[in-house]
């Protein structure tokens, strides 16, 4: 093996730790506004005189459910492989949802969380 | 472009049957069709056209630079695949990135609490919304390898679904 592919194989290696890192950070920070919400809106909705009904459970739930799925799905996928390769899929899986996030606060009304 | 003359045969092969499957390709289908007419007598110079012609169809459709860089790996009918959903997956990656965008602006002006750190990874979370379906593109190329082509068309289809990118098609109702 040349000093060149040794390089390389270094400068992949930390580039995939640098990714996990970040989509670690990016993983645990989703999980904790999962949580926060789960906290938080029941504490809301009584101060409106209201509860946090069956709809508003299930979406809450989805929220902290997803990153614990989707990065241990990219985990998955990414066990026989390479640094890089395990970085780039959990990164690609902190993207992933945060587009479903996306999609579910804008497609489900706040509203329809509390009766 | 290198051909061997062992894979040559099986490469010519796989082109036609994405003709026969995919009748509208324009004009890189009708050349790989052509190919094919002569493939039994002449493998290597068929091979050659069709790699001609897949990386016309694919240069032609808008690819992101991800392609090129695996062409030396990958068969011609991956390629024409690469080229054709890539194109959609850079129509999503600007669909995300307006998304991203409005969300972004949206939670600067509604987000009061959440502090310096929590301010800025809300934001990095936005963001990595609109790097979603190059992410997922890349993903393909990543895991496909030494897979059958079947597998990454299969892996690109699911992505279309799961990115759609909805909030641009359904006013919503959460803002």
């Amino acid at each position: 093996m040349s000093t060149h592919e040794v390089n390389k194989g270094k400068t992949a290696l930390i580039t995939g730790i640098v990714l996990t890192a970040l989509a670690a950070l990016l993983f645990g920070y989703q999980l904790w506004t999962g949580i926060g919400n789960a906290l938080v809106f029941p504490q809301f909705a009584a101060s409106i005189g209201l509860a946090v009904n069956a709809t508003g459970w299930f979406w809450i739930t989805v929220q902290i459910a997803l990153p614990i799925i989707v990065a241990a799905l990219a985990l998955l996928t990414a066990r026989k492989r390479g640094a890089l390769v395990r970085g780039v899929m959990l990164l690609a899986g902190v993207a992933l949802v945060s587009v479903a996030l996306i999609d579910i606060m804008h497609l489900v009304p706040n509203t329809s969380y509390f009766s | 472009m290198p051909n061997n003359s062992e894979t040559g045969d099986r490469q010519s092969n796989l082109a036609s049957g994405w003709t026969v499957s995919d009748g509208a390709s324009g004009a890189g289908a009708s050349g790989a069709g052509a190919a094919d007419k002569v493939a039994d007598a002449e493998p290597d110079a068929t091979a050659q056209q069709s790699s001609l012609s897949a990386t016309g169809v694919q240069s032609a459709s808008a690819d992101s630079d991800d392609a090129p860089a695996a062409s030396s790996q990958v068969s011609n009918l991956t390629l024409v695949i690469l080229g054709v959903i890539g194109g959609i997956y850079l129509l999503y990656s600007v669909g995300w990135f307006l998304i991203a965008q409005y969300f972004s602006a949206v939670n600067n002006i509604t987000a009061s609490n959440s502090g310096l750190i929590g301010g800025v990874l809300q934001q990095m979370v936005f963001w990595s919304a609109a790097l979603a379906a190059p992410l997922w593109f890349l993903s393909s190329l990543l895991l496909a390898r030494g897979k059958k082509p079947l597998f990454m068309s299969a892996y690109l289809l699911l992505g279309l679904i799961i990115l759609m990118p909805w909030p641009l098609f359904i006013a919503g109702g959460g803002e």
